[in-house]
């Protein structure tokens, strides 16, 4: 199954000048393979990139030197192919939850039924069919953030972007955000980048796992060992546990 | 009951602060002549008769003239003024926050003119356009004009580049960005800007009409000025405060509130 590569990164190098001119290298030579309908999280301290490649992947921005390819093509600019959920809360405040939801579509001109019953669909498996008429500022983090993953699956993108989307929720909002997203995931099989602190978190979702040093470079790809469809019972699992300390070697 | 007690005090201390600004009024007036300070229940007196009967227009200001043509030539001169200001001001301001090399031309001459105050430029308007309703127009609208073109720009500046990154990851194009993030986004700025530029604007154009024009309560309270008809200059004074409070009040409620319901408090 894991046969055809999705997404490929070859001799990727990215400076960034300070604004004092210093030069800042974030990534030496980075080489990484990514296959299609993987779930692969990134991991590694704070600075190390992650942030930066998913961007780089997304399009918004670029790399110095190297190249990056997804389906064997060059990455030049953001797409409606890869969607992105962010760290913040960048949901459009200015627009109704169902609109947000819309919005994607919208933008690629779907007629305004078709995206309305797109967009139900989604509010509905994200769990917010009550909220369709609510401004973002009535909703909690926790909601805001089904919002932003309802907003980017109703775009229907083959890639999934997910910069620390749960990093700043509590324990419980966390663990049931973590339960939607697989089970959505698990529906619709988009190879999904994941960048997050939390190895839990990281176990518990992935195939694969990259481990970063603080220099940027894959110290170590893990293969998560568990079965799928994950429940709840592998969160709390010996085997997850004995992961997790293999893990804190690297920080 | 408690929040209601809270809300009636709230609606009360205004109340009590302006009843007693009116109360050291009348106090001082008490040891003046009414020439130099009227006393507030004639003013208020003179204030509320003025739209049936002000027999000191035709007397001092240009005979058989009415009282309520000059209160509405003021509040046209207000309202085409800002109008064109503001709205060419806002398109203007859309422009440049699109192209950065208009921008790159436009705004230091702009941030020059800016620190220009409107009101020591009055004089060209006065000699390019003379005495007449036109210069009092072009004051109002050039003042309107660069307050809100550079509102608009700062406001465009200030949107956060989290939300048109979000856009553009849907594959939104670069006019679609503009449409859906950034003019959204401005509006409460823009709003901001709009209401300083409308309370400005009621002193601008009685300043305007003070130097020289036909109508206006500008040029009733000029012509008031040498017959010493203080009294008259006050109920001047009065509309143009009612004209700017009814304006603020209305834009707020029929424009402002319902674009911004969006905005958290």
């Amino acid at each position: 199954m894991k046969s055809k590569v999705k997404i490929k990164a070859e001799g990727l190098c990215k400076i960034f000048y300070s604004e004092q001119n210093e030069k800042n290298t974030v990534f030496k030579n980075l080489n990484l393979e990514i296959y299609d309908e993987e779930f692969v999280s990134f991991i590694g301290p704070s600075g190390c990139g992650k942030t930066t490649l998913l961007n780089i992947i997304a399009g918004l921005e670029t790399c110095t030197e190297g190249k990056i390819l997804i389906n064997n093509q060059l990455i030049t600019k953001p797409g409606a192919d890869r969607g992105m959920v962010f760290q913040e809360n960048a949901i459009f405040p200015w627009r109704k939850v169902i609109k947000n939801i819309e919005y994607g579509l919208e933008m690629r001109q779907i007629n305004k039924q078709n995206r309305r019953s797109i967009a139900k669909e989604y509010l509905k498996l994200v769990g917010l069919e009550g909220f369709a008429d609510y401004y973002p500022k009535e909703l909690s983090g926790g909601m805001s953030k089904r919002v932003a993953i309802a907003m980017v699956f109703a775009n229907n993108p083959d890639t999934l972007l997910m910069d620390e989307p749960f990093g700043s929720l509590d324990y419980v909002t966390k663990v049931e955000l973590q339960k939607e997203l697989l089970k959505i995931w698990q529906k619709e099989r988009k190879t999904t980048l994941f960048v997050t602190h939390d190895l839990e978190e990281a176990l518990f979702l992935s195939d694969r796992i990259f481990v970063f040093d603080k220099n940027s470079n894959v110290v170590e790809v893990v293969e998560v060992p568990f079965s799928r469809p994950r429940g709840e019972e592998v969160r709390n699992s010996k085997e997850l546990l004995e992961q997790k300390k293999l893990l804190w070697r690297y920080f | 009951m408690r929040i209601n007690k809270k809300k009636f005090l709230d609606t009360l201390t205004p109340v009590f602060s302006i009843a007693a600004v009116f109360f050291i009024w009348w106090l001082i007036s008490l040891f003046l002549p009414p020439v130099r300070l009227p006393s507030p229940i004639a003013v208020i007196e003179k204030w509320v008769k003025s739209v049936f009967y002000y027999p000191q227009v035709s007397m001092y200001a240009m005979g058989g003239r009415n009282f309520n043509l000059h209160l509405l030539s003021t509040i046209r001169k207000f309202f085409i003024g800002v109008s064109i200001g503001v709205f060419s001001g806002i398109c203007f301001g859309l422009i440049l926050g699109w192209s950065k090399m208009l921008r790159e031309f436009f705004e230091p001459p702009l941030e020059i003119i800016r620190t220009i105050p409107s009101l020591a430029a009055l004089p060209f308007f006065l000699m390019w356009f003379g005495p007449r309703e036109s210069s009092q127009l072009a004051l109002v609208s050039f003042y309107c004009f660069t307050m809100l073109v550079i509102n608009t720009i700062n406001a465009i500046k200030n949107v956060s580049p989290k939300f048109f990154r979000f856009a553009l990851t849907f594959g939104a194009t670069r006019g679609q960005v503009y449409r859906t993030v950034i003019v959204p986004a401005i509006i409460p700025e823009i709003i901001g800007g709009i209401r300083v530029a409308l309370a400005v604007s009621w002193g601008f154009v009685v300043l305007a009409e003070y130097m020289g024009a036909g109508y206006g309560v500008g040029r009733l309270i000029m012509s008031f000025m040498p017959f010493l008809h203080t009294i008259g200059i006050f109920v001047g004074i009065f509309w143009v405060i009612l004209f700017a409070f009814l304006t603020d009040f209305l834009f707020m409620k029929l424009i402002a509130h319902p674009l911004t319901a969006w905005m958290p408090h």
